[in-house]
């Protein structure tokens, strides 16, 4: 029988990752084995989704309990944990011993201690440096050492320091925050380094006639546990093909046991003198240890290479398989009969505010659909920006509410705290998939977050909040940007002047978010130019784009009979339909009521209007404006059909325009700036277009009322068009449901143990006003002046430091 | 046409010579290519490419104001083939993962780093070599007794704290030049504060009887794996590529791989050993220069960049 491996290491991060390396490397090779997924914790969720392998193998032991690595074992028939930290770290890893069917332990003493089911399992070497061995004779060194300075360590190195003077020896010794004041006390002679890498290691080992092995007695907890296992080392550098003098106080009997002997494989001491005695015969007959070298390379390429331990752990994995411990294999392809969960992030909802966009739209799919059940993340702005999320299900009762005590704010990219929410939200609801309708009020890691679980996301463009903090991308001067690409410098000056933030702002924003773009699903638009202005200045390779127009909320039926009562004949009534603001072109509209005062045309301004708009107007003294108030949605105003040219002078590219289509379907003409959807949607065979300039605006509807003959065609081809044709919740439904098709829905239980510094994003900065990682840069710099300063000063800030980091420093100089 | 692009902002970068040095040998190699050294600014600027284009992104991509995933991007979009040649494995092992996904090769530049990337298939180890600029033959040795430029990582400050002590015990006389910003100068009083050109540098190399030749020792983000450098940096082979005889003292032995220990550079263990040797040199001139010499023979040999840039063209193939 073959057995399939998920292999993963605990710890996200891991000086052992070349252990895991040659691990994998053998269990691939063994030929019952037919596969093996190594995951990177990054994306281990994604990676495995819709898969079963027969073992899960998790590598390490730190973080064992790790949301990734809980989930996974739902994803392997039985789970091994192997720990490797053993005795150091026994109390904690007896914490997570249970979530494992079988435990490992690099010492023999901590795998007693882990109930039925546990073994010893010493590391061991990599065997594909067993078959060359260097002579003695050709060696550069004749000794050497590499490891952390321990104290005892360093006491012993501090003793053979004259013998170690005769001989020619590479000794590297590692210091960290734990032994650098034992050092100090101790007088350590030594010069310290920050250690090599394994490769490195083995080619010293090569190198070297004799490799030195000494116990680390010392613990940063304050215990002073010993392993009673040789350590990794032992086994690299014997299969190396050095002889090893060990410090066998402690590991001498292991050593026995697994098949080394004293004087044939290794050669022992208990003390210094004794280590000066066999350091004393190195010097004067090195030859006599070469014997012990090749036998020592030998029994490891015999016993204790990692193929070994995988044969090893082959023959657990089927033994436990043939004793029926086996849990039934999940269904992996879940039928999705019932309907599909979805989790919808919302910015706004209408009942905490109806602005006419997304929290609309969102609200005709949550009632209209019939294969989703929808719950809604929502952020509640009316407390201010960031202060109250809720989950809400379908039929809009309050599950869960959540008070951040700092409100979130939207220059951040991620937040502890909302995301923690978020999963909570996750565990709460096990979405099949989620939809991102809005991210406004949210931090924008959330999707990312969602895609790290295996939870796939479809995301919306309502506006071009994924490409600017200023979605409709007005820059500072109120007018539209037209910004080319993401690294347009005019950004960075808007950035600047809107809200006084540092250079390269927005662009590490952009950045951040074209990972959302990239990972996305699905991406959901309006219209296609609202697509191509994202993709263009976020710079990003877009996922499939589906275009789903808004639904039509109003009664469409009676607006059609309206229409088709009243053909224009003369242009009397102009029409301003929906939300009169000033990026609606509310400040456009004043200078062509001006431009018209004297004109036979009245101005009727149907929905909600700017209250600054209206001491505008009375200052101008304008009879023929009327202002009929806000009107429900979905109930078109009566008087709207009764218009014969309706005007849309947005000065940003919208990205559709819902009150284009209440017009459209009312029967009046549209006069429209030729700018975003709105523009893209007005054609010249139903409306005019005219350039973004109110007099162009005017000129034409003088035109118009001199000759209303082009507007009698057009409305007669737009009576033909309207279509009460209305997909919405439909193709929302179709694109949602394929989503959840595609992925197993995920196990969201047990998320408080995710940290989100797993993920590939993290190294970015928390905030996208500030390259804040580079504080934590400078803090790890511990060379010449610099470094006194930033510890002294504590925080720096990053502005100018980067400057000077740079050109002193960093300086890519070798 | 072959674009060589850099990853960060030239008035950030002092390495920003080597992107030039990377094309010259990608003229070398090649005299009829089509070869473009451009800034990051500049790429924003390139609107068009020609059919089968190379776009080659050179340096750290540690920095965010470039934008480095996205410039891949734009040059995909333009129909461009890609690759990165990272400068700065390990040191900034954790930013890497940004290009994982967004060229089509990456290049590293040390070996320890190669073997961290989660999908080796699209990852080559490159170490970077010497422009052919520095390669006219040491002639005299009338310079310093020793020579090191750079800047004061912890190791290059443990190292040359105790060659002063040795040398103070040992009473040598050696002249020394130790080249850099940052130096303390209450410590190291005769450093000098200040960055030389390459050219400058080059020159140095081949009139000092010895030049010190010591790793970094700085991570900017690489607590990932905490991966420890194995491939030497750039100055020993433009200092073997100036005919410098060197004296490196690594922790490693990778270092061997590109020049031979005792015939192209001497490999020490110790700054007492460092200091043993340059007052060996002193007095026997002609070693210095053979060394030297031999170091040179095997840069043009074996690390210019004319021979990376030949890996990057076959490896580029062969996808």
């Amino acid at each position: 029988m073959s057995l399939t491996f998920t292999v993963i290491e605990s710890a996200f991060a891991t000086s052992n990752h070349y252990l895991a390396v040659s691990l994998v490397r053998a269990l691939r090779a063994n030929p019952n084995v037919s596969e093996v997924i190594f995951c990177d914790m990054q994306d281990a969720l994604f990676a495995t989704r819709n898969k079963m392998t027969d073992v899960l193998l998790v590598f390490g032991g730190e973080q064992a309990d790790g949301h990734v690595v809980l989930s996974l074992r739902h994803r392997s028939r039985m789970s091994i944990i192997w720990y490797l930290e053993d005795p150091y770290e026994t109390a904690v890893n007896r914490t997570t011993r249970k979530y494992f069917d079988i435990a490992l332990s690099n010492d023999a003493d901590a795998a007693q201690q882990y109930g039925s089911n546990s073994y010893h399992f010493p590391l061991a070497g990599d065997g594909s440096y067993t078959d060359v061995f260097v002579p003695f004779a050709d060696r550069r060194f004749d000794i050497s050492f590499i490891g952390t300075a321990w104290p005892n360590r360093a006491v012993l190195l501090n003793e053979i320091r004259d013998e170690l003077s005769t001989l020619r020896s590479r000794i590297l010794v590692v210091d960290n925050k734990f032994t650098r004041p034992h050092l100090e006390e101790i007088g350590f002679k030594f010069p310290l380094c920050s250690g090599v890498d394994y490769r490195d290691f083995m080619r010293i080992a090569q190198q070297s006639r004799v490799s030195l092995m000494i116990d680390r007695s010392f613990s940063g907890s304050g215990g002073v546990p010993v392993s009673d296992t040789p350590g990794p080392r032992f086994f690299e550098a014997g299969a190396a093909g050095a002889c090893l003098f060990v410090d066998q106080r402690v590991v001498g009997e292991q050593l026995q046991d697994l098949g080394f002997t004293d004087g044939r494989e290794y050669f022992g001491f208990s003390d210094a003198a004794g280590l000066k005695l066999l350091l004393g015969e190195l010097k004067v007959s090195p030859e006599r240890f070469e014997d012990s070298a090749r036998s020592l390379q030998r029994l490891i390429a015999l016993r204790h290479s990692y193929n070994h331990r995988v044969e090893e752990i082959v023959k657990l994995s089927l033994a436990w398989t043939t004793e029926c411990h086996l849990k039934p294999v999940e269904n992996v392809a879940v039928e999705k009969d019932a309907a599909v969960r979805v989790l919808a992030l919302a910015h706004n909802l209408t009942p905490f505010g109806n602005f006419g966009g997304g929290e609309l739209y969102l609200d005709r799919l949550v009632r209209g659909t019939q294969a989703l059940e929808v719950f809604t993340l929502a952020h509640d702005g009316r407390r201010g920006f960031g202060s109250r999320y809720v989950l809400i299900d379908g039929a809009g009762k309050v599950l869960e509410e959540f008070l951040p005590r700092i409100p979130f704010s939207d220059l951040k990219l991620t937040s502890p705290d909302v995301e923690s929410f978020f999963l909570r939200c996750c565990e709460i609801v096990g979405p099949s998939v989620l939809l991102v309708n809005h991210l406004m009020g949210f931090p924008p890691s959330l999707p990312l977050i969602a895609k790290h679980f295996g939870l796939p996301f479809v995301l919306v463009l309502h506006d071009y909040y994924v490409i600017c903090d200023s979605y409709n991308l007005l820059n500072h001067q109120g007018i539209y940007c037209r910004a080319q690409d993401p690294t347009d410098d005019f950004c960075d000056l808007c950035t600047y002047k809107r809200r006084n933030l540092s250079s390269s702002s927005q662009f590490r924003r952009r950045v951040f978010l074209g990972k959302l773009l990239e990972n996305s699903f699905g991406i959901v638009a309006n219209s296609p130019v609202s697509v191509n202005l994202v993709e263009s200045l976020s710079g990003a390779n877009l996922p499939a784009v589906q275009i789903i127009p808004p639904p039509r909320v109003h009664k469409y039926a009676r607006s059609k009979a309206v229409c088709v009562d009243q053909p224009a004949v003369t242009l009397r009534r102009i029409a301003l339909l929906g939300n009169l603001s000033s990026n609606k072109g509310m400040w456009h509209l004043l200078e062509i009521i001006r431009d018209l005062r004297s004109q036979p045309v009245s101005f009727e301004i149907f929905g909600r209007v700017d209250e600054s708009f209206r001491s505008e107007l009375n200052k101008l003294d304008a009879s023929n404006v009327r202002i009929h108030g806000v009107y429900t949605p979905g109930e078109l105003p009566p008087d709207l059909a009764n218009c014969e040219v309706a005007l849309f002078l947005s000065i940003w590219p919208e990205t559709y325009c819902m009150s284009l289509t209440e017009a459209l379907d009312a029967g009046v003409v549209p006069i429209a700036y030729n700018i975003g959807a709105i523009g893209e949607r007005v054609d010249d065979e139903v409306g005019f277009k005219t350039e973004v300039d109110p007099a162009k605006v005017s000129e034409l509807l003088l035109e118009l009322i001199d000759d209303p003959s082009p507007l009698i065609v057009r409305k007669a081809q737009l009576l033909t068009r309207i279509s009460a044709e209305d997909r919405f919740v439909s193709d929302y439904e179709q694109l949602l449901l394929a989503a959840a098709r595609e992925f197993q829905t995920p196990n969201f239980s047990s998320v408080s143990k995710f940290d989100v510094r797993n993920l590939g994003f993290a190294w970015i900065p928390s905030r996208w006003d500030q390259d804040s990682n580079w504080d934590n840069l400078i803090a790890d710099v511990s060379i010449g002046k610099t470094a006194s300063n930033s510890r002294t000063k504590g925080r720096i800030r990053w502005t100018g430091l980067m400057d000077r980091f740079f050109r002193l420093f960093i300086a890519k100089d070798e | 046409m072959i674009l060589v692009i850099g990853t960060s902002a030239d008035n950030l970068n002092s390495n920003s010579h080597i992107r030039q040095y990377i094309s010259e040998g990608f003229r070398e190699l090649s005299p009829d290519a089509s070869v473009v050294s451009m800034s990051s600014e500049d790429f924003v600027g390139v609107k068009t490419l020609p059919h089968k284009s190379l776009c080659l992104f050179v340096g750290s991509v540690v920095e965010l104001k470039f934008g480095v995933e996205i410039q891949l991007e734009r040059a995909r979009r333009l129909g461009s083939r890609t690759a990165v040649w990272l400068h700065d494995d390990p040191y900034e092992f954790d930013a890497s993962m940004r290009v994982l996904e967004g060229a089509d090769v990456i290049f590293t530049n040390d070996k320890a780093a190669l073997y961290h990337y989660p999908d080796r298939s699209r990852v080559v180890h490159l170490p970077l070599a010497s422009s052919s600029r520095f390669l006219s033959p040491p002639i005299s040795r009338t310079g310093a007794d020793y020579l090191f430029a750079g800047v004061p990582f912890r190791n290059r400050l443990r190292f040359f704290t105790e060659f002063s002590e040795v040398m103070s015990q040992r009473k040598a006389s050696l002249k020394g030049m130790l080249i850099g910003p940052s130096w303390e100068l209450s410590v190291f009083p005769d450093a000098i504060d200040r960055r030389l050109s390459p050219t400058a540098l080059s020159n140095l190399y081949k009139f000092c009887l010895s030049t010190i030749y010591l790793g970094r020792e700085l991570d900017l983000c690489n607590s990932r794996y905490m991966i420890r450098a194995s491939t030497p940096g750039p100055r020993l082979f433009e200092c073997a590529g100036a005919g410098g005889c060197q004296i490196a003292m690594t922790p490693g032995l990778e270092i061997t791989e590109y020049l031979e220990p005792s015939e192209e550079m001497f490999l020490v263990e110790s700054a007492e050993e460092a200091v043993e040797l340059a007052i060996e040199l002193k007095k026997n001139i002609r070693r210095s220069l053979s060394v030297g010499r031999n170091a040179q023979a095997r840069v043009k040999s074996e690390h210019l960049y004319r021979h990376r840039a030949k890996t990057i063209l076959t490896t580029m193939n062969s996808i």
